[in-house]
């Protein structure tokens, strides 16, 4: 009797022991996928460089109002693009945001301007500058109250019919065009050319 | 008794005997790009240290054979104004002393090539560059086109002596040379396709090679990291032999002796 008591009890340490073997077990594992996934993070983590580039395009049309007055529209389309080449997912991401400005200009001042976006060179930036630093509200179509108008409406005419179109200066924005593209390593095409020195 | 001959005749073998070799193959599996990917960080990958994908294996460099290192800011920007990708080679440049007048030498020699930048511009600096294990002594070529000597065709400056161009392949080539088993006289040259050359001279204090590696620099130290260009400098085909030096006749003598007194004891 006293002996099964001693059987009893001795299985029972026995399970214990396996048991807190067990929990020991998955305690440890638990930590090994851990820290697996922080490691797995981690190399997620990696920020791969962008690089930014800034078109700008100006346009000038002319429209006649109603009245008979001529009137310059004048749209500044400035376009930037965001590459991302990644190299681990072997993919360029391209984010593009568009922004449009429109401006009516008395004629004189749109000549005015194109000459001096002519002189300013081809910086990223030198129309949007240029236009910053030309054009204020004297160099914008006025209505008869002198005011900047926002809006105009020409007339065009079309298979003999005049038509009329409202246009404003609002600016408008598109933002984040993002497309994604596979990539490839792009192949150094190698020249053969001489080392030049004074001797 | 059998130990103690062995390491006499191994004793008499090393002290006839000088020679080594190193070669870095790009195209090793230690440097495989992993699938799917465009390149592959190489800072950890067979002893090279640099941030983690300012140095990256390049597929189908244009130069060597099969892949190539990269280190540039092409991926990541630089962390700081100036970067290193280094490994260690430890290359001695003593050896045998023994006898007089033994004409040493060793030829290192690398492929490199400097990519321009194509979606970042910027006046970069790169250069290639062996260092010495005493003080800071380095062999190296900058390839700097912010100081180009004027007059000379050519848009990358080499150490203000010479211009080279981007996009061509040029080999370093280090030639050490010396008397008394040592060659740590060195005439370091840049060599071109064609064969042409610019060539360097120096003695070094430095009794090894302790590593390779190659350099970054933004062409203006003060100004943002985000101003770096995303040029990239390349290489290829590493590696470096020496010459086994002739044993002397005192030394041979004392093989002679050494194998008689062998002889004698059995």
């Amino acid at each position: 009797m006293f002996k099964g008591r001693q059987n009893a009890k001795k299985n029972y340490n026995n399970m214990l022991i396996l048991y807190k073997k067990k929990l020991m077990n998955k305690i440890f594992s638990g930590l090994l996928c851990l820290f697996a996934l922080t490691a797995i993070s981690e190399l997620k983590a990696q920020t791969f460089r962008t690089f930014q580039t800034t078109t700008e395009e100006i346009t000038y049309t002319n429209r006649t109002l109603a009245d008979g007055s001529t009137v310059v529209e004048t749209v500044i389309e400035t376009v930037v693009v965001d590459l991302t080449p990644n190299p681990v997912t072997a993919e360029s991401t391209v984010s593009t945001d568009t922004k449009e400005e429109t401006l009516f200009l008395t004629s004189a001042a749109a000549t005015a301007l194109q000459t001096a976006i002519s002189n300013a060179g081809s910086g990223a930036s030198a129309i949007s500058t240029t236009v910053a630093a030309e054009v204020d509200d004297d160099d914008k179509i006025k209505d008869s109250n002198g005011a900047v108008v926002s809006s105009v409406t020409y007339v065009e005419v079309v298979n003999g019919t005049p038509t009329f179109t409202t246009v404003d200066d609002t600016t408008v924005e598109t933002n984040d065009v993002v497309t994604t593209e596979r990539a490839e390593f792009t192949t150094i095409v190698e020249e053969v050319k001489a080392i030049v020195s004074q001797n | 008794m059998n130990k103690f001959k062995f390491t006499l005749i191994a004793g008499i073998v090393a002290s006839v005997c000088s020679s080594q070799a190193v070669t870095i193959d790009f195209d090793s599996a230690a440097y495989a790009i992993p699938s799917g990917q465009i390149a592959a960080d190489a800072n950890g990958v067979d002893g090279w240290e640099s941030d983690a994908f300012l140095g990256f294996v390049v597929p189908t460099p244009g130069i060597g054979s099969g892949q190539a290192l990269g280190f540039g800011p092409k991926y990541v920007l630089p962390s700081s104004a100036t970067e290193t990708i280094k490994r260690d080679v430890n290359i001695a440049l003593t050896g045998n002393s023994t006898g007089t007048h033994i004409p040493a030498s060793g030829l290192f020699t690398a492929d490199v090539l400097v990519n321009a930048s194509s979606n970042a511009s910027g006046n970069d600096v790169f250069g290639i560059s062996l260092y010495g294990n005493a003080g800071s002594e380095t062999i190296s070529f900058t390839f700097d086109p912010g100081n180009t000597v004027s007059g000379l065709a050519g848009n990358l400056g080499v150490n203000g002596i010479a211009n080279a161009y981007y996009n061509s392949e040029y080999q370093f080539k280090v030639a050490f040379s010396g008397d008394d088993g040592a060659f740590q006289t060195y005439a370091a040259s840049l060599v071109d396709g064609n064969g042409g050359s610019f060539t360097q001279y120096g003695q070094l204090t430095s009794t090894s090679i302790s590593s390779i590696g190659l350099t970054y620099a933004l062409a203006d130290s003060s100004a943002a990291m985000s101003t770096a260009s995303d040029a990239f400098i390349t290489m290829d085909n590493v590696s470096f032999s020496a010459s086994i030096p002739e044993p002397s006749v005192s030394l041979l003598s004392m093989l002679g002796a050494g194998l008689l007194v062998l002889r004698r004891r059995r």
